[in-house]
């Protein structure tokens, strides 16, 4: 039975990984199993993959989105010809031999592997595509990048098309400004725009762009829709949760679980008698949760209007828009904390006691110094530290190495490190006091 | 790139023999687990010596938040033996997962590991003050570097007798099981 397996695995993978070029259901779901990105397999092969191992243990977690290997665990290069090479420590792979290696943890001259690296009981069907997609790694992952040009891309949103063309246009003046006369290694930073369907967008951000950059913030444009492709995300509009995985994607603000945290530790400090969330049911779910998980604030009474009006003294936490009935309390000693995105929205009456959560103080010093709005320090800053990568990564840049870029990239000046704050390269929240207790 | 682990091991099977004996994919040796208390993953203060091993039986692996790669290994390892088993005899078993990073690993994304590995009440994910984590991986002999980069390091013991299992590699559920249960014979 073994044998016949090994037999059909040899068959199957000689029409897709040693053959001529793969189909793209193929490698789509090779790069499923690769990424362990579980959404995008077929609903008929759903049954016969182990999607949570694959989820947990991605191929990629260890060898890296282009295959390259990664220092933890020592995991080696595994794009295909690095595979079918000769090491001093194995023979070479084929077809047959890289099922065995995957499902059952042998090297191609028999040797057991480590147990770091998992057993997948993949069917030969599925490795023969792993390989596929693994033949075609190097070149997938240098999309968007040409002999003369690295193609970034900016998405539009429905109604929204000046203003991506306008943030585009400023995000290509900042990059070839900074590239200069002699660009970067040759090539010029080029900046695309998208329009049409979302589904539209995503197909032509999956096959030509490096990198989308400043992805606006609507429903219908979901970062993980473009990151499950192997987009890279850089630098999108709106938060991030926190959740992501930063070898896809990077922001240049603190993410919205590091707002809350540094909301958290401020009202620790302030150390209110009780604290009453304002907002929608999802935001006072995590606040309430992260304010019990945390040993300055576990204690503090936590209300959130379900059983009356807050009590005198109360900190009124708003995570998000307020009504107007709730701002003309401050007779009764009680104060607001608002993050930075709702506060301007906000009429809040003279004299009531405000903090307010600002985000990425040295991101906010670039744009004041600069006399510069908003979208236009945004697609700035983004060129600074994009072309601040692109230099880290050297010529042979690709969409795994730019992101790995970042992280060594001297970007202090900026206040971005992403080496120590991988997912947004800062924490930096500062609490900024108005009104009269203050 | 350090790799300190296998001459610290060679040196404590060479130079202690009655302490340190190799047994499968383990071997024993004596550690004094320093008194301190630690941080769970619900934001309670934990005694090390204390609440968190009295009359146990302990399984200690090392971990941090950041490590999408080799750390979910070792978790998964012990979401398995969390699966396994309860009790050896009449004492309980507990698990501890203990951050090499406490500057970042907050007790909340701790909570959020301990969801994703669908973690017991047995098992506890633990941060502290820097110095003290610090201070308990030289205990231990855990070398940071080589949990971030090499096997997950995984202790079994007997906390108040001050008898621990090393393992030499990743070891499976089963081998964990299997150390556990040598001290109930």
């Amino acid at each position: 039975m073994k044998a016949a397996c090994l037999a059909l695995s040899g068959l199957l993978s000689l029409a897709t990984a040693t053959g001529a070029a793969s189909d793209e259901a193929t490698l789509r779901l090779g790069h499923a199993i690769f990424t362990g990105a579980i959404d995008l397999i077929p609903e008929s092969r759903r049954d016969t993959l182990p999607a949570r191992q694959l989820s947990r243990f991605a191929c990629a977690n260890c060898h890296g989105r282009d295959g390259s290997g990664g220092t933890e665990g020592e995991a080696p290069p595994i794009y295909w010809s690095a595979l079918t090479t000769p090491t001093p420590l194995r023979g070479g792979y084929d077809d047959a031999t890289f099922h065995n290696a995957v499902t059952s943890g042998h090297t191609s001259d028999g040797r057991t592997l480590s147990r770091l690296m998992p057993r997948y009981p993949l069917d030969p069907s599925a490795t023969a595509a792993l390989a596929a997609y693994l033949v075609a790694l190097p070149q997938r992952d240098r999309r968007g990048v040409t002999p003369n040009a690295l193609d970034f891309c900016v998405l539009t949103a429905s109604g929204a098309e000046t203003r991506a063309r306008a943030y585009a246009a400023i995000l290509a003046k900042a990059l070839l400004d900074l590239a200069g006369e002699g660009g970067l290694y040759g090539r010029y930073p080029n900046v695309i725009t998208l329009e049409g369907t979302p589904e539209q967008m995503r197909a032509s951000a999956e096959a030509q762009c490096l990198a989308v950059v400043g992805l606006p913030a609507v429903d219908n444009l979901p970062l993980k829709a473009l990151t499950d492709r192997g987009v890279p995300v850089l630098f999108p509009l709106a938060h991030l949760s926190g959740r992501e995985d930063h070898s896809i994607t990077r922001s240049l603000r603190p993410t919205r679980r590091d707002v809350l945290a540094a909301l958290v530790r401020d009202l620790g400090a302030q150390s209110p008698p009780s604290i009453h969330l304002l907002g929608d049911e999802e935001s006072k779910s995590d606040l309430e949760r992260m304010l019990r998980l945390d040993p300055a604030t576990t204690d503090i009474q936590v209300t959130d209007g379900s059983d009356g009006p807050p009590p005198p003294n109360t900190a009124l936490v708003a995570l998000g828009p307020v009504p107007a009935d709730m701002l003309a309390i401050e007779s009764s000693g009680q104060q607001f904390w608002f993050l930075s995105q709702d506060f301007g929205m906000q009429d809040i009456p003279d004299g009531v006691a405000t903090t307010v959560m600002i985000e990425a103080p040295g991101l906010v010093s670039f744009a004041l110094g600069a006399d510069l709005g908003p979208q236009e320090a945004h697609a700035k800053l983004a060129a600074e530290v994009l072309t601040a990568a692109l230099k880290v990564a050297g010529r042979d840049v690709g969409r795994a190495g730019l992101l790995r870029a970042l992280d060594m990239a001297a970007l202090g000046h900026l206040g971005l490190d992403y080496e120590t704050v991988p997912l947004s390269g800062t924490r930096d929240v500062l609490p900024l006091r108005l009104g009269p207790a203050n | 790139m350090r790799n300190l682990c296998t001459p610290i091991l060679l040196i404590l099977m060479l130079g202690t023999p009655s302490l340190a004996e190799t047994t499968g994919s383990f071997v024993q040796e004596r550690i004094t687990l320093p008194r301190m208390d630690l941080i769970d993953h619900h934001a309670q203060r934990r005694d090390l010596t204390g609440d968190l091993t009295e009359g146990a039986i302990i399984v200690i692996n090392f971990n941090y938040t950041l490590c999408n790669s080799i750390c979910p290994m070792g978790n998964d390892v012990m979401a398995q033996v969390d699966d396994m088993i309860e009790h050896v005899g009449d004492r309980p078993v507990k698990l501890l997962s203990i951050t090499i990073d406490p500057t970042n690993d907050t007790p909340l994304l701790l909570n959020e590991a301990a969801q994703t590995f669908d973690a017991s009440e047995k098992w506890n994910w633990l941060t502290g003050d820097p110095h003290d984590i610090a201070s308990l991986l030289q205990a231990v002999d855990a070398d940071e570097v080589n949990i971030e980069l090499h096997d997950p390091i995984f202790l079994v013991g007997d906390a108040e007798r001050g008898v621990f299992y090393r393992s030499l590699a990743l070891p499976t559920a089963d081998q964990i099981v299997s150390r556990i249960n040598a001290f109930g014979s």
